[in-house]
């Protein structure tokens, strides 16, 4: 297997729950991200998609070391990182973050070509050489220079701010992009504009993507293989064909069976789960899926599952574990 | 008495006061003083309390508890009382009320400042500027500076007329300016005496406290919409 | 024919606003039938969330100048004024927001909230105020209906508290329950939850509403018809099934298109170039020509 461009190992994460005072100490925990390993192959787009408070974003953060993780590590191109002052710099030309777009997603003090310049100034390109780099990503995002390059965050449009992410993004030259809802806020028609320019830079720079969102359609259309998280850990991971095709874990299952269903003949009949995503600072014993799961038995409460391979994905639920023991697996399943 | 001459005396537009000085010169000289003593202890409040502030949003955790504890401390007690406090401990003076008035001045500033700072560090383009690998100082001063900047300074223009009264207060309780230095508190003080003879002479170095004050108040405001306009 | 329930005839909602007027709303004209479900489709500044807030007569007054017919029931809700006007608010069309983290007062408990509302339109007493706050609660499916009566709004999950919402706004019995964005800020497996709530809720009670919506698949969901707006304007009306499976409008073909949804992984989406023209400067005749792949 040839090395993965991006890999974390057991990531952790814990924030504490509520504000603490000076000499606060808390026994509440959010646990934001638990034990969260993925590989992301050179050339490939990998799809991370939950509900709010399954940790997505966290992992984007934890990647980008804009949150420092309790535990596990981080390897680029085989290599562990460490978080030195040289070592970080190397790490962060390579690897880059999309935000959501939002009015806060750009300095308002800056024009469109000083944040994107902001990066390679302070890696020391000159500063002549960053303009003309900032220039060209603004043309190739599809801002032309002469009319946007002086322009401020709020004189331009949602789509075009998000445009100006991606070329801050891609000023470092970057082999990989984490894009962490970065199409979510734009209108659709906006969003397939952008999701189409993501495939032409993808393609022009060589990257590989890490695409975090709330919308499986999108995440579909973009991925090629997908991670489904779930109060902060990865029940199901696998090539976005066969998860689409054939969901394993329950979640999974009624995670895809909620996307409205665009044809008014054929509309959704009865919710495929009840009840909202618990809040990650009590966690249920056991799968953390177990309580809003239909097919949980005492097994499920009482054990968490590991992931095992089923097919091309590997999932983390005792139904997929023929070992396991869980009371379905003796019916007709196989 | 008779050297009290009542307002619109030929020669001396706004009379003169009880040693036969003339009011229209006393008053601009100690608009001097008065200006002197507000805009003083602000700027080197901002100065100091904005960068405590600064510090102290931007590193959050320990560094901005310890700050910010502190800080609470000095702001325990009501601002007029510590700047008496401190102003009498040091002894009457100019020099000394700056000093005083810049103390108290510095924790709303420090406040003012760290709030803005953390509401600003936590916005996503600067963790974009962090992710790009730049170093703290680039950081502050690119992305953070110039958008804490306009509140902190639209809230400094505020201070400037809570400044100018409390200079007057100190020197009219006799711990700020000395005679025969011309200042608006101290003439307040020294022409109570003139209240029934000649209210309007009395009455006039407030009235120039009060015009002062409210147009730095203006001043803020026209500050703080000129800001939104560009934001 | 029966009267409609809502009968909107040219409606016009023009805004003050320092860099000049801008119409937000241009001549929309639209009929709800009692019990219809009407999907408004349209991206961000197409009029949709202004149409609802005109409809409820809750734009600001002094900024805003609305123009043409608005009948609810047949009566005239442009003229009404005072007593009427807050009889109408809440009573006769109420509304369903996105957010109900923010519209929900943080300091009353949903029990409260909802017995004031009715209160306020029923005039009952406030012991079967709280009956009746228990018995929307219910409608809506929250568990543990009575002790929820006690909580706070910030002490329920995002989709717990839109169910609150919706109970808040149903709980005055309305003829026309407006919703805006109702499940957009809600998760996925939460949404579909509440759009069949809506959809059950509206069956039962027989009330008409309108949806608004960015969302076609939400609006295939739940909507009996569906209005595509766009830049403030009226594109494409009919029913779901017509305007969902066979749009005429270009602009429809290409809110469609532009959706990834049924598309061959990794193909080209088929979006719509350009963007939605500034409300301030309107190009001349139609709002979409110069994004249209038949213009010209």
């Amino acid at each position: 297997m040839t090395t993965p461009v991006l890999e974390t190992l057991n990531l952790e994460k814990r924030f504490p729950a509520g504000s603490k005072g000076l000499f606060g100490k808390t026994d509440r925990w959010v646990n934001a991200v638990s034990d969260v390993s993925l590989r992301l192959a050179e050339g490939e787009t990998l799809g991370i998609v939950g509900e709010s408070g399954c940790g997505k974003s966290t992992t984007a953060r934890l990647i980008m070391d804009l949150v420092t993780p309790d535990s596990g590590e981080i390897l680029f191109d085989g290599q562990q990182l460490h978080r030195d002052r040289a070592n970080l710099r190397a790490y962060r030309r390579n690897v880059q973050m999309v935000f959501q777009d939002s009015s806060a997603s750009l300095n308002p003090r800056l024009t469109l070509e000083q944040s994107v310049m902001f990066a390679p100034v302070q890696h020391g390109v000159p500063r002549a050489e960053a303009r003309a780099r900032a220039r060209e990503l603004l043309e190739q995002v599809g801002l032309d220079p002469a009319r946007f390059a002086g322009r401020y965050p709020h004189e331009v449009s949602g789509g075009q701010r998000q445009r100006v992410n991606i070329a801050r993004a891609l000023a470092l030259r970057p082999r990989v992009v984490i894009f962490d809802e970065a199409v979510s806020a734009l209108d659709k028609s906006v969003e397939a504009q952008v999701l189409n320019l993501l495939a032409d830079l993808k393609e022009a720079y060589k990257l590989s993507y890490i695409f975090i969102s709330h919308d499986l359609n999108v995440v579909r259309h973009i991925s090629d293989r997908v991670l489904v998280m779930y109060l902060g850990q990865v029940i199901e991971e696998g090539p976005a064909a066969d998860l689409y095709a054939h969901p394993r874990h329950p979640y999974t299952q009624a995670l895809l069976a909620s996307m409205p269903s665009h044809d008014p003949d054929r509309r959704t009949t009865a919710p495929p789960i009840t009840g909202d995503p618990p809040s990650p600072i009590d966690l249920p014993p056991g799968c953390r899926f177990a309580p809003r799961c239909a097919f949980a038995s005492d097994l499920c409460t009482a054990r968490a599952p590991l992931p095992v391979a089923a097919g091309r994905q590997t999932v983390a639920c005792h139904l997929a574990d023929p070992a396991s023991g869980h009371p379905l697996l003796n019916g007709a399943k196989t | 008495m008779t050297r009290l001459k009542p307002v619109g005396t030929p020669g001396h537009i706004l009379g003169t006061d009880e040693l036969g000085r003339d009011m229209l010169t006393r008053l601009l000289y100690g608009g001097r003083v008065s200006l002197l003593m507000g805009i003083v202890p602000v700027a080197l409040a901002l100065l100091i309390g904005g960068t405590l502030g600064l510090v102290a949003g931007y590193a959050g955790g320990r560094t901005n508890a310890l700050i910010m504890r502190g800080i609470d401390v000095i702001f325990a007690f009501p601002s007029i009382l510590l700047a008496v406090a401190i102003a009498g401990a040091m002894g009457a003076g100019i020099a000394n009320a700056l000093v005083a008035l810049t103390i108290v001045l510095i924790p709303p500033l420090v406040r003012m400042t760290e709030a803005a700072t953390t509401q600003v560090r936590a916005l996503d383009f600067v963790d974009a500027a962090r992710a790009s690998g730049a170093g703290t100082f680039p950081i502050i001063r690119q992305h953070l500076l110039g958008n804490v900047a306009g509140p902190v300074l639209v809230y400094a223009a505020s201070q400037l007329s809570v400044a100018i009264i409390m200079a007057a207060g100190l020197s009219f309780i006799g711990l700020g300016a000395k005679p025969p230095t011309p200042e608006w508190g101290l003439m307040l003080n020294t022409l109570r005496a003139a209240i029934y003879s000649q209210p309007m002479i009395a009455a006039l170095p407030g009235v120039f406290i009060f015009i002062v004050s409210l147009s730095f108040n203006l001043l803020s405001d026209a500050l703080r919409s000129a800001m939104e306009m560009d934001a | 024919m029966t009267e409609p329930l809502l009968d909107l005839e040219n409606l016009t909602v023009r805004f003050r606003t320092p860099r000049g007027e801008i119409t937000a709303v241009d001549r929309l004209s639209l009929q709800l039938a009692r019990g219809e479900v009407l999907g408004l489709i349209g991206e961000s500044g197409s009029g949709k969330s202004v149409t609802l807030r005109a409809l409820l007569r809750i734009l600001p007054e002094k900024r805003t100048a609305i123009s043409g017919g608005m009948r609810v029931n047949g009566r005239d809700v442009l003229g009404l004024k005072g007593r009427g006007l807050r009889a109408y608010r809440g009573g006769t069309v109420s509304m369903v927001f996105q957010e109900p983290a923010t519209a929900l007062d943080p300091v009353f408990t949903i029990g409260q909230q909802i017995s004031q509302a009715v209160m306020a339109h029923k005039g009952c007493s406030k012991t079967d105020a709280m009956k009746r706050a228990l018995e929307m609660l219910e409608l809506v499916k929250i568990p543990s209906a009575a002790s929820r009566l006690g909580s706070y709004p910030h002490e329920m999950s995002g989709g717990m508290r839109q169910r609150a919402m919706i109970a808040l706004a149903l709980s005055t019995s309305p003829d026309l329950l407006l919703a805006d964005e109702p499940t957009t800020a809600l998760d996925a497996t939460v949404q579909i939850q509440v759009i069949l709530l809506l959809r059950e809720l509206q069956k039962e009670l027989g009330m008409g509403v309108i949806f608004v919506t960015h969302d076609v698949g939400v609006a295939a969901e739940i909507s009996d018809r569906v209005a595509v707006m766009y830049a403030g304007r009226l594109a494409e009306t009919g029913t779901a099934r017509q305007v969902l499976g066979l749009p005429r409008h270009p602009y429809t073909q290409g809110l469609l298109a532009s959706s990834v949804q049924g598309l061959e992984p990794g193909a080209r989406i088929g979006a719509i170039p350009g963007m939605p023209p500034d409300l301030a400067q309107m190009p001349p005749g139609c709002a979409f020509a110069p994004r249209c792949a038949l213009g010209r």
